[in-house]
């Protein structure tokens, strides 16, 4: 019974200490909101990363050109050196003249097409190799750009096209920048605790006298703590659902203006509706380790 | 009856070579008033903080109800403070709390229901006409009214021991007299008390024990004039 009392009390501290010290819990939601914000934004990047690069590179190709005397079981000999070489190549397929052709013609303008004799289209064998984006990791891409570029060299290699060289290129960018979104993540983890101690700290610094006053009267020490723990989880969840609301919100505009801009089609659903519970999780998280490690210091040295 | 403090030959030195009590003895039976006075620096609030175990003695022994405070394991701390009411000259209430609130703090300390808390509180504020202020929060009252509501506080769970360091010090003359007459009243109750004074004037109003301090020593005992 007297612990259901407790519990009871407990609960009902947690809660009047937020109305009892509304600037407090301003400033402790506010901070947890914007540590949430960063690391979020940062580890949602970094989590989204590889969705990111397989999205944009979805469908990475490079087109070999073959000379119009080479045959297809040249040309099959062809494809297997290349996987062999590379295990990245995921697939090559052999076309003939006649199936560029058609293709050309379909790419051509209609009007264009229909007074032309097809032989006039320019067309030649190919080989379409397309690539496996999860085995490719920066180092790997450069070797593969350079090995293919050398292709034409071959005999029977008319020409080799990079259709997703630009593509290529933003996944050396993506790669690059995952390894700095790492590194720049762990600083701002490291700030975003930091910043959340100091608070914390400040803000049971405020509250110096009433702990003193607490220990007085014959509170223990889980007296004390148990209604700021349950004080910091509150803050946590309102914070949670605040840094949430926002990421979302800027994502959402952030895509409206790339997509305006007309600069990426790509759908980048960055915030999936589960992200939420990691958002909750993380302010609990912080509420509550703030307020436990801020009253440390306090509860060591009053007595 | 049985002795409820005993100091034995106690010595509280600070860092700094700064000795606040030296080899002080004195004892307190139970149910007794107690004026401890002398000039600032004499060491009557070390007395209190050394009976609230907020420090500990360099050397010496400290007997509260019998039990040796030195041997005494953190842990048991706060429930030797739900024995002792303590007032102070700077009330010591917690402003973002309501009169009631800052009464009830002593009952759910203990775990009391809530509906102990409400009645008990209520009687409390009572006694001390504090009823009509019990939604006040203590920056809205005058220092009079924030000391009763301490001494409310400090008596609230009925301790057997009420500790008073200058209980009155900064009120005027008036107050001083009621606050005063709150803690003789306690006494009557059969509660001891320890009062801790500089003021030699509110003294001679009370027949009552009063032991001397200076610099750390006893230096002298009398009972106090008055007729009280």
């Amino acid at each position: 019974m007297r612990a259901v009392t407790q519990t009871a009390y407990f609960m009902r501290q947690g809660a009047a200490n937020l109305s009892r010290h509304p600037l407090y819990a301003a400033v402790g939601v506010l901070t947890l909101t914007v540590s949430l914000i960063l690391v979020g934004f940062l580890g949602l990047f970094l989590y989204r990363a590889n969705t990111l690069v397989d999205r944009l590179a979805g469908g990475l190709k490079l087109t070999v050109y073959l000379a119009p005397e080479v045959t297809q079981p040249a040309a099959d000999e062809l494809s297997r050196v290349l996987k062999g070489q590379w295990p990245e190549v995921k697939e090559v397929s052999y076309h003939t003249e006649l199936e560029d052709r058609e293709r050309n013609l379909k790419l051509l303008p209609a009007e264009l097409v229909a007074d032309l004799e097809p032989e006039l289209v320019p067309a030649q064998p190919f080989l379409e190799v397309i690539l496996d984006v999860d085995l490719l990791d920066q180092e790997r891409a450069e070797a593969l750009v350079k090995w293919f570029s050398a292709l034409h060299q071959v005999q029977g290699v008319d020409e080799v096209l990079f259709g997703s060289q630009k593509i290529a290129a933003a996944f050396s960018l993506l790669s690059g920048a995952r390894t700095l979104g790492i590194f720049i993540s762990l600083v701002i983890v490291l700030a975003a605790v930091f910043f959340v101690l100091t608070t914390t700290r400040l803000i049971v610094e405020g509250r110096r006298r009433e702990i003193e006053i607490l220990l007085l009267v014959g509170a223990t020490p889980s007296f004390i703590r148990m209604p700021h723990y349950i004080e910091g989880t509150i803050q946590g969840i309102a914070a949670g659902l605040l840094s949430y609301g926002v990421v979302w919100f800027l994502q959402r505009h952030l895509m409206t203006t790339l997509r305006s801009e007309a600069l990426l089609q790509v759908p980048l659903d960055l915030l999936p509706p589960g992200m939420v519970a990691w958002f909750l999780a993380g302010g609990i998280l912080l509420g509550f380790v703030g307020s436990a490690l801020g009253l440390v210091r306090h509860l060591r040295f009053l007595r | 009856m049985g002795a409820m403090i005993v100091f034995s030959n106690v010595t509280k030195r600070y860092p700094g070579g700064i000795t606040a009590l030296d080899s002080l003895s004195f004892d307190m039976e139970e149910g007794e008033f107690l004026f401890v006075t002398g000039p600032s620096g004499a060491g009557k609030s070390t007395i209190i903080r050394l009976l609230l175990a907020m420090e500990m003695p360099t050397d010496g022994q400290i007997l509260l109800a019998r039990r040796n405070l030195r041997s005494l394991r953190e842990s048991s701390i706060p429930f030797l403070r739900r024995n002792i009411g303590t007032i102070f000259q700077d009330f010591r209430l917690i402003d973002s709390r309501t009169v009631f609130e800052n009464v009830a703090v002593t009952l759910e300390v203990l775990g009391l229901t809530p509906r102990e808390v409400k009645s008990r509180v209520a009687q409390a504020l009572e006694m001390f006409g504090l009823t009509r202020l019990a939604r006040h929060y203590p920056p809205m009252l005058s220092g009079g009214e924030q000391q009763r509501v301490a001494i409310a506080r400090a008596i609230v769970n009925d301790p057997p021991l009420v500790l008073a360091d200058e209980p009155t010090g900064s009120l005027d003359p008036l107050l001083a007299v009621e606050v005063m007459d709150k803690l003789l009243e306690m006494h009557r109750r059969g509660v001891t008390v320890l009062v801790a004074t500089h003021d030699k004037g509110l003294m001679d109003r009370y027949r009552q024990r009063c032991i001397l301090l200076d610099r750390g020593c006893r230096v002298g005992e009398h009972i106090s004039g008055g007729d009280a």
